[in-house]
């Protein structure tokens, strides 16, 4: 419990100084909040275009995959406020040597190395994921009430999802000169995730429920609170995210081993 | 000014950029395994998301035409964009605004060459070896497609214009990065609005028809759905020509703009830092 209060009591004090100085570039902010807005009405538009052409992709009608769109900025949201610059600029603080400072530092360095900058732009797209799921809800066979709590939990899960992909990605830092690449590389594969998983062939359906899980950041935790998720779906999501986990942190310490403190 | 001093200024003006393509081409291969990563991620995922979508909207939900296109045509049309998408590419608009935001722009103007012109001299030097690389493949797959060379030729011709257009409306939106402290958001904007309306998501010919005007009024069609027409002979080679036309037009109307961006910003300009 007393490390858990430092932990959280270090995430405060991070979360006040990005506050400050996210709030310094006005224009800035409201411009990554309107860009981002712009990317939500664009992912809308690719599935307007889709279904003004189609009734249903595989089973999934036009109000399910925008209740999926919903539950999918939601999580995905969460992840830029909380980790989407730090992972983006991870591959820096190997690259010029900024780890040394977090290694010396009395609290773990892969928390300080994944909790440095936060994002407050997005606050307001978090209530325009809400409102999706809202609005398209109902047509999806989503009720409200109590509900509600599942979808947190179930954005939370997808939250976690992304955490562990976007870090075993970025963790081969430690064996590139210039991380960026794979940085990039995670973003293509990303579009996996924007998609419900049922529109793809079996194939697909299992890779990204598996080897490259991006189904678990907005897919299955839609089915999920919907009651359409499958207990092989869990299965997976358990698997998957665990080995993900133990993963993650045997290429960190590895990693650790190989890094040459390149600016001391 | 006598002759010599002509042909020596001319000579310097061919000279530099030769050598600012050079220098791009040499900083691209030399991280061999990123330049393959990037090519990879940026060419093959998008292609295999799109061929997948296609299959399940004609293969498990058993349509026989999507507006109006068959399975056949989507699939062609996807491994064209393919190729063409490569050429739109790159990120030059970022690097302004970063030379802007962080004052190293000052080490360029200290330079006799145009800021804009080098840095796109240097990218080009990466296109350049991505264009070879897709024009080998687009020829070599034509011997297996209805695809015919020259009109390969013809549609690289115009992503190539589109190449420049691309460019030219980073160029003249990263000046904003002289007003804000980070205009990094608009580039993503722009970036998101390309991969819709440049036909690399989707065939344009997929929105609806009463929202057509959207996609014909902006260039961006120009850089992966225009080119790809071509190459599959949904153009003629008169269309071609006033496609050709209209990317020109576009090329000159922005550089008067970002003559016209760029000089009133770097009034305000005060080399901090670099």
């Amino acid at each position: 419990m007393k490390t858990f209060r430092y932990y959280l009591s270090i995430f405060g004090v991070i979360l006040k100084n990005n506050f400050v100085s996210d709030f310094i570039y006005r224009s800035n902010f409201f411009a990554m909040t309107f860009a981002d807005l712009i990317w939500i009405l664009l992912e809308a538009s690719f599935f307007q275009i889709i279904y003004s052409n189609i009734n249903a992709i595989n089973g999934w009608t036009r109000p399910q995959v925008f209740f999926f769109l919903g539950v999918f900025v939601s999580s995905e949201t969460l992840f830029t406020i909380f980790f989407q610059r730090t992972f983006w600029r991870f591959p820096e603080l190997i690259n010029l040597g900024d780890l040394d400072i977090l290694l010396t530092k009395p609290a773990n360095a892969i928390f300080l190395a994944c909790v440095r900058y936060f994002n407050f732009s997005q606050v307001s797209n978090l209530f325009l994921g809400f409102w999706i799921i809202h609005h398209f809800g109902a047509e999806a066979g989503f009720t409200g009430g109590l509900q509600w709590f599942s979808v947190f939990f179930w954005i939370t899960v997808g939250l976690l999802a992304q955490v562990l992909l976007r870090f075993s990605f970025v963790v081969w830092s430690f064996w590139l000169e210039r991380g960026f690449a794979v940085s990039r590389l995670y973003y293509q594969f990303y579009s996996l995730a924007n998609k419900p998983d049922g529109i793809y062939p079996v194939f697909f359906r299992y890779l990204i429920k598996s080897a490259l899980p991006f189904a678990f950041i907005g897919s299955v935790p839609a089915q999920a609170v919907l009651g359409k998720a499958t207990v092989q779906d869990y299965l997976l999501l358990v698997g998957s995210l665990g080995t993900y986990t133990v993963l993650c942190l045997f290429l960190w310490r590895r990693g650790l081993q190989r890094y040459q403190s390149a600016s001391s | 000014m006598n002759d010599s001093e002509i042909s020596s200024r001319s000579w310097w003006a061919l000279e530099w950029r030769l050598a600012a393509i050079q220098n791009g081409m040499r900083d691209a291969i030399a991280y061999r395994l990123e330049f393959l990563l990037e090519i990879v991620g940026s060419a093959a995922v998008p292609v295999i998301l799109q061929l997948v979508l296609w299959y399940s909207i004609f293969k498990t939900s058993g349509a026989t035409q999507f507006a109006g296109m068959t399975y056949q045509e989507l699939i062609s049309y996807t491994w064209m964009t393919l190729l063409f998408s490569q050429i739109r590419g790159g990120d030059l608009d970022f690097s302004l605004i970063e030379m802007i935001r962080t004052g190293t722009l000052n080490n360029y103007l200290l330079r006799p060459v145009g800021v804009i012109q080098f840095i796109y001299m240097r990218g080009l030097g990466e296109r350049i070896l991505i264009v070879t690389l897709c024009l080998g493949l687009g020829i070599l797959s034509t011997a297996f497609s209805s695809v015919s060379p020259f009109q390969l030729i013809l549609g690289m011709l115009l992503a190539l214009v589109g190449n420049v257009i691309a460019f030219m409306i980073g160029a003249a939106l990263s000046s904003v990065a002289f007003y804000w402290e980070n205009a990094f958001a608009a580039l993503m904007v722009k970036n998101m609005i390309v991969s819709l309306l440049s036909g690399e998501l989707l065939p344009l010919t997929l929105i609806p028809h009463q929202y057509s005007w959207i996609w014909k009024a902006t260039p961006f069609y120009l850089f992966v759905f225009g080119p790809t027409q071509v190459a599959l002979g949904k153009w003629s080679a008169s269309e071609w020509a006033v496609q050709m036309g209209i990317g020109l037009a576009w090329i000159i109307g922005l550089s008067l703009v970002i003559k016209l961006l760029w000089g009133i910003s770097m009034k305000r300009y005060q080399g901090l830092g670099g």
